[in-house]
């Protein structure tokens, strides 16, 4: 009896833990705005309340919030702290650069009212007056200082800021910035989302006081912070007295959430729980088109997957080899296979939408019997064998087909399968004999160009995995950091896509589309190449 | 008692410092630079070195190994190289999640398993006997991750009834804890359906039948006190492992565990996230199981006397 009345008792224990655990669910975990429970001073360190009509935390009504599904965590809502997509796409909205892309791929002003250079070392840069923060807080030259200086500072982004080597305050809204000669990426540095601007003060008390921006974020973008809940969802409202009109938030605010599985994300947007879904799993596509509620919106991307070979050491140091492997990519069939045709071919160093991307003048088509002849020209009539390195298993069917191709031709392939670790290890190590991965261009082609093709980076750990030694290429790479002018620039970058192309130092691909998929009622999002969508101008039909 | 209870808890130190080492070694011996990983495509040599010196990286195993033992002896879990957060802050606020999905789980394989397997026992090779057995066969086939979309599929695509997922609300923890719980509920009503048939022999049941006592009573009386060892051994290991973080699951019902979390931090190379999970999984499936040793001693009184 005694026995019986103890098992109850643990019964009735472990009810009471799970409804204890249910019921403190959400709040328990997430970091909350202070404005839910403390009044707005533009002195404390607190994240900062909107000073007028939006909303106050998660009270009001919430029937207009957007719901975007992320396929990947945020890792931090401090501009200089993280320089990934996902968290990107938050803090994009939370704060402003001074200057941006627009959809034209030209930069254009944002918290900058204009820049100027005065010589060939100096840039003038005026602000805009009256750019309030969310701590109402008014932006001046000195927070500008202060957010590029530490910038310069943070692991994740100080190498975009190498050209500055002076910031001179002027007077509240003036600044000048002492450039080096190779200066010509400071415009679409500037315009990256680690160079967003923060509040000076605002920052250095809350650092001083031990607390992080990523906790409580502070900018003058059209949202303020509302709430992060680690590993689940994250919400920004909209900030009435945004500065810029045509800038300024549609839609109450954005709730971005967390959903790794492809397909979850897809049965989310289908029942309406998500209002927009950002990476589209390409099986989904058909589904998602017929269906009348979705919105399938497509882009052309900066996006890339490709095979480099490592040239610097056999097979792939003889060019006839390297050739002869690029006239065994069928690049028809491999759209199929892995993206259910939804991509386009790419035979240049850069995704087709990427500034920098040129047609090469070179291009290996698809022919066995060419690759045949390559062989026998190089003297491996019977083939040879090589290793393809292949980053994740979501990539393995291109690779599969690329090995079927290569059989007709009698060269072996054999797959491996790597994490990412392991495959930037191995194939930035120069220890890999060829590698498949992919790559999303910025709105900077010296971003992709220098860490793919830079003498310095080869075995270095990084992503220069054909590790080509060239001379021709370094100096192409210099003269385009050393002209603004973007025709100049295009040049150099296309004299580099040839040589490429040429020698056959990277087999290019595929473009994948951009594709956004969104609930039918859903207008106003701007799309860009580079992943960097806006979203304040959503707007929500009943 | 008590003494066994704290001898039991001394042996997890030596437990835990050999986890620690072998994490240790394990991710010093995978390929990757976590400094490159973390810090992005283009960060610069000066980045990755600075990152380096910074979180002790350059130095020799032995004394990464002995300063992160002597942290974690201050409470120090460290902080997560990706996030720069302490790591207690990012199992602290992932934990509850898994908490909560694996109490509910194994409850809800409780209620449904043990009167299934008791009625399977008591009515062997009946037609109820036989379709429960091949619908817990199921159970255990069944990937988690396809029973999951199949749910998702059916109650909220379909029918419209739950959400497909998230955490927040009690309607939130229906379809992952069924998920979850329909295979923890499949093993244990099979252990339960084969220790009641063994013990549905014994003579002691019988005699009890033979002095008049009714068959319900005797299955449930004298029976099921038998039979609670080993339901409770294997609910105990389940709802360890459950607690360790369902990925799958997590992945599937966007589901803020530690599971996925670890998971990130493998592919990201992020070794305290890593070390401090496990060390997590390590302490918790050691209480479950001394938790599970102390029910046994209130469930069989033999067992009791041994602890003493």
């Amino acid at each position: 009896m005694k026995t019986r009345k103890k098992l109850i008792a643990l019964g009735l224990m472990l009810c009471m833990l799970l409804s204890c655990a249910a019921c403190g669910g959400p709040s328990d975990s997430r970091q909350d705005s202070p404005q839910n429970s403390q009044p707005n001073t533009s002195q404390n360190t607190q994240t900062p309340a909107p000073k007028d009509d939006a909303p106050s935390g998660n009270t009001g009504d919430l029937s207009r919030i957007v719901v975007i599904a992320q396929s990947l965590d945020i890792t931090s809502l401090d501009p200089h702290g993280h320089n990934d997509v996902q968290s990107g796409d938050v803090t994009r909205m939370l704060y402003d650069n001074l200057v941006r892309l627009d959809t034209n791929n030209e930069f254009v002003p944002m918290l900058a009212e204009s820049w100027t250079y005065l010589d060939a070392n100096t840039v003038e840069i005026k602000l805009k007056p009256n750019v309030p923060f969310h701590d109402g807080h008014v932006l001046n030259a000195e927070d500008v200082k202060f957010s590029l200086e530490r910038e310069m500072q943070s692991g994740f982004s100080s190498h975009l800021l190498t050209m500055i080597t002076n910031i001179e305050v002027v007077d509240d809204l003036t600044l000048k910035l002492t450039v080096t000669d190779d200066s010509a990426a400071l415009m679409s540095s500037l315009s990256h989302l680690c160079s967003a601007i923060v509040p000076k003060e605002y920052t250095e008390k809350l650092e001083a006081e031990g607390k992080t921006l990523s906790e409580f974020p502070c900018g003058t973008g059209p949202y303020y912070y509302d709430y992060w809940r680690v590993g689940s969802e994250c919400q920004i409202l909209r900030f009435a007295d945004y500065y810029d009109e045509d800038y300024k938030a549609k839609n109450e605010g954005l709730l971005f959430k967390y959903i790794a599985e492809a397909n979850s994300r897809v049965i989310a947007l289908e029942t309406g729980e998500v209002d927009i879904v950002l990476q589209v799993p390409s099986t989904s596509v058909s589904s998602l088109e017929a269906n009348s509620d979705i919105k399938l919106l497509r882009y052309d991307s900066t996006d890339l997957h490709y095979i480099s070979p490592n040239c610097s050491k056999a097979p792939f140091d003889n060019e006839l080899l390297r050739q002869a492997v690029a006239h065994c990519i069928d690049r028809d069939a491999i759209i199929q296979v892995q993206c259910s045709g939804n991509a386009k071919p790419n035979y240049a160093t850069i995704g087709l939408a990427a500034i920098g991307y040129s047609d090469p003048a070179v291009k290996y088509e698809y022919s066995i019997e060419k690759a045949k002849e390559k062989l026998a020209e190089a003297g491996y009539s019977d083939g040879f064998t090589f290793t393809l390195s292949v980053l994740g298993e979501n990539n393995s069917r291109a690779a599969q087909v690329v090995q079927a191709s290569c059989a007709q031709a009698g060269i072996t392939v054999n797959i491996e399968i790597l994490e990412n670790s392991a495959m930037v290890a191995k194939c930035g190590g120069a220890e890999s004999e060829a590698g498949l991965g992919w790559w999303v261009a910025n709105a900077e082609p010296d971003n992709t160009y220098s860490p793919w093709f830079s003498r310095s980076l080869i075995g270095a750990g990084g992503y220069n995995w054909s590790s080509y030694d060239s001379d021709e290429i370094e100096t192409l790479m210099a003269q385009a950091l050393r002209v603004s002018d973007p025709a100049e620039r295009q040049a150099f970058y296309s004299q580099i896509n040839d040589f490429v192309s040429e020698h056959a130092i990277v087999w290019p691909l595929y473009s994948e589309d951009g594709m956004v998929a969104t609930r039918a009622n859903v207008d106003g999002i701007v799309l860009y190449s580079i992943v960097a969508h806006l979203y304040q101008g959503i707007t929500i039909a009943e | 008692m008590y003494k066994y209870i704290l001898k039991r808890l001394l042996t997890l130190i030596p437990v835990i410092l050999g986890v620690i080492l072998i994490i240790f070694l394990i991710m010093d011996l995978t390929p990757g630079d976590p400094a490159r990983l973390v810090l992005g495509n283009m960060a610069s040599e000066e980045a990755l070195e600075s990152f380096r010196q910074e979180q002790g990286l350059n130095d020799p195993l032995p004394i990464r190994y002995g300063r992160y033992v002597l942290n974690i002896c201050r409470g120090d879990l460290g902080a997560s190289y990706k996030t720069g957060r302490s790591v207690l802050t990012e199992l602290l606020d992932r934990f509850p999640a898994s908490m909560l999905l694996a109490a509910s789980s194994i409850m809800f394989a409780l209620v449904i398993s043990v009167p299934l397997g008791i009625v399977s026992a008591v009515k062997q090779n009946s037609i109820f006997d036989n379709v429960s057995m091949v619908v817990a066969l199921l159970g255990i086939a069944m990937p988690a991750f396809w029973l999951g979309l199949i749910v998702i599929i059916a109650f909220s695509l379909n029918l419209n009834w739950l959400p497909s997922g998230g955490y927040g609300t009690f309607k939130h923890l229906i379809l992952p804890t069924f998920t979850v719980g329909a295979s923890c509920a499949a093993n244990i009503a099979r252990i339960t359906r084969s220790s009641m048939l063994e013990i549905i022999r014994q003579d002691y049941m019988r005699t009890a039948r033979a002095k008049g006592v009714s068959k319900m009573t005797v299955i449930l009386h004298h029976g099921m006190r038998n039979c609670w060892i080993p339901i409770i051994t294997v609910a105990g290991l389940q709802f360890g492992t459950l607690l360790g973080g369902i990925v799958i699951i997590e992945n599937v019902f966007a589901w803020p565990g530690v599971g996925n979390f670890l998971l990130t931090s493998i592919t990201s190379k992020d070794t305290p996230c890593v070390l401090g999970a496990i060390v997590l999984f390590t302490v918790v499936f050691s209480v479950v199981n001394l938790v599970v040793d102390i029910i046994y001693a209130f469930v069989d009184p033999r067992i009791k006397a041994q602890y003493k």
